[in-house]
């Protein structure tokens, strides 16, 4: 494996129709650790020309792969699952040196990367479609799933490993050939797994990878009208555009774009439970999550303890570089992600939300290096920007409410909806709640945060557009073809001649 | 809640000779202000094409116009938006700038002159 600076870090290079190599201009870029500013290693910049090239080899590969069988397709995925599982610390410690987060989450993200691989695989025995009751005897109607042509699907860099597998693996799986573009702060992550993927078999051009700028790599794979299916994980504006541009090719999409996550803390909710599952899913991955609980929602007979409780148990959370033995928190993953969490600070204080805990940059223990802010926690109400916004960052509010339709509705008072969740041993408010939340994700008794491979996932509002995981990977990534197949071989009473 | 309309836009001097620059080179771009989402730290995409007919335009920055999307104008507090530049090597944003190696940036200032809007 070619290395530079950390020890078993990948120099990270293009994937295209089956040759690892460099751009066709020679150009890399550096990678940094986000908890030490130091250079991890290096990655391909890949050119206009090499994502063309990607697109054209993967267009070269589909016709061969898509009449592959599926179950031999999934055995294929099925020995990538394998490799990746055995690489599981390997690929984790790739993840913290370039994102930041702590190696015990890491090796977490990466064993959901693995699972997202193994159910995909699987789902090349299944790949299931339907039959249905013709209106005529001897006759049979039935629709077949077919691929769509080249998937390109572009993702972001908080969850470099598992996100990729969530688009890529059911693309694959159901016959379509893939060009990848992962988020420029994680290229070696997708470098690493591509090169499992090569090692379990994959064949030329079905897999292809091409690392560089969004503006220029991502507009040039959106702009190229041989994709078929693109989809794409990360900013709100950029995927609207993305968007737009799929509209005038007719072509299938998948985003998504964002959140901005209630979870509601009902007067009944078990403190010791709500309690640990709401710092989880606020400030795991330092708050960098598009279902992370950045809006908490408490009912007024229970503020009180929650928050004291909430605020005692953060302060206690260890924030640091995510290699070093207990820490709990990562930095964020640039500097332009620190200034932004700084900003919003600064408005939730100016817009007269109670900081409650935090609010400042980390520059002790050598954490001025690195792009690391203090857990922050502000009392507040939900016309603040801090609660209507998606901050990406370690920063949470509780909102108080009087009555949990008060609750609700303040879950929904925002343009997102994604994932919500309540906390309460009210079964009946719990599923009034389920039922009325506009998210496409609520969780029961469980933070926002917890994705399950085998379940539907996506967004509604300006969250996205489509599902990803569960049997919707599959539809998202397949058409299906009707077909009637009648075995009378008679003459219908209405062919002609009538007479 | 306010929908404010009228929120005074500015530029950096730095963002508006950059603008100035890519206007001239595609004449029909316009400025988006909107959130982030995932993600991203802009909440600003600068494009060629006009925006959705719900934005708002809000401002100008010399031959640019500025729109907003109206949610991202709720605001209980009277802020200025300034639009900055911040040098980033490689960004995923397809906003058109950032093939020159900078981000717009939006930032949010207290105004010195006007009260604060009542909820």
């Amino acid at each position: 494996m070619p290395g530079n600076g950390e020890s078993q870090v990948p120099t990270g290079q293009l994937l295209i129709d089956g040759e690892f190599r460099t751009s066709e201009t020679g150009a890399s870029f550096d990678v940094h650790n986000p908890a030490t500013g130091a250079v991890v290693s290096t990655a391909a910049l890949g050119s206009v020309e090499d994502a063309k090239a990607a697109v054209d080899a993967a267009r070269r590969a589909f016709p061969a792969w898509s009449e592959v069988p599926a179950s031999e397709r999934g055995e294929i995925l099925q020995r990538a699952a394998g490799l990746v599982l055995a690489h599981v610390d390997e690929i984790a410690r790739i993840v913290t040196l370039e994102e930041g987060k702590a190696l015990a989450e890491a090796r977490g993200e990466v064993r959901q990367a693995y699972a997202t691989i193994a159910y995909y695989a699987g789902e090349g025995r299944r790949l299931v479609s339907n039959v249905v009751p013709s209106d005529q005897r001897d006759k049979l109607t039935f629709s077949l799933r077919r691929p769509l042509g080249v998937a390109t699907v572009i993702t972001p860099w908080n969850f470099p490993s598992m996100i990729p597998m969530w688009n890529i693996c059911p693309a694959l799986i159901s016959g379509n050939t893939v060009v990848h573009k992962p988020a420029s702060f994680t290229p070696l992550t997708a470098f690493r797994i591509a090169q499992l993927f090569v090692e379990a078999g994959i064949p030329r051009g079905v897999l292809n990878l091409v690392t560089g700028p969004g503006g220029k790599i991502g507009e040039a794979l959106a702009q190229n009208p041989e994709v078929n299916v693109l989809a794409f994980t990360g900013e709100t504006m950029t995927g609207r555009h993305l968007g737009e541009i799929n509209a005038r090719y007719l072509r299938r999409q998948v985003l998504e774009l964002g959140g901005k996550n209630p979870l509601i803390v009902a007067a009944d909710a078990p403190l010791e439970a709500a309690v640990p599952s709401a710092l989880w899913s606020a400030f795991s991955n330092a708050g960098q999550k598009c279902t992370a609980s950045s809006r908490i929602i408490v009912e007024r007979p229970i503020l009180e303890a929650f928050t004291r409780a909430f605020v005692d148990a953060a302060r206690k959370l260890r924030v640091g570089n995510g290699l070093e033995p207990g820490i709990e928190v990562g930095p964020l993953v640039d500097a332009g992600g620190l200034e932004k969490v700084e900003r919003y600070v600064r408005y939730g204080q100016e817009e007269g939300a109670q900081l409650l805990l935090g609010g400042h940059r980390l520059t002790d223990r050598g954490r001025d290096l690195g792009h690391f802010h203090e857990l922050t926690v502000f009392s507040g109400t939900n016309d603040m920007r801090i609660a209507q916004d998606e901050i990406f960052g370690p920063v949470t509010e509780i909102i108080p409410a009087d009555t949990l339709e008060e609750a609700i509705s303040i879950a929904n008072d925002v343009r997102y909806g994604l994932a919500s969740a309540i906390y309460t041993r009210d079964l009946r408010a719990a599923m009034r709640a389920v039922g009325r939340m506009a998210a496409a994700v609520t969780f029961v008794n469980h933070g926002p945060v917890g994705i399950e491979v085998q379940a539907p996932f996506g967004g509604t509002k300006e969250s996205g557009y489509g599902r990803e995981l569960g049997e919707a990977g599959i539809e998202d990534y397949t058409e299906k073809k009707t077909v009637y197949l009648d075995y009378s071989y008679a003459k219908q009473p209405w062919y002609y001649p009538w007479s | 809640m306010v929908l404010n309309p009228d929120v005074p836009v500015r530029t950096s001097p730095a963002a508006a000779r950059l603008l100035e620059e890519l206007h001239r080179e595609t004449p029909g771009i316009c400025a988006l202000l909107g959130d982030s989402g995932c993600c991203g730290p802009g909440n600003v995409f600068l494009q060629a094409e006009p925006p959705r007919p719900s934005y708002l335009r809000i401002g100008s920055a010399g031959p640019v116009p500025i729109y907003a999307d109206p949610s991202f104008l709720r605001t209980a507090t009277a802020h200025d938006l300034v639009l900055d530049l911040r040098s980033v090597p490689v960004d995923d944003s397809l906003s058109l700038e950032t093939c020159r190696g900078v981000r717009l940036t939006l930032v949010f200032e207290r105004s010195a002159v006007r009260a604060p809007v009542a909820p």
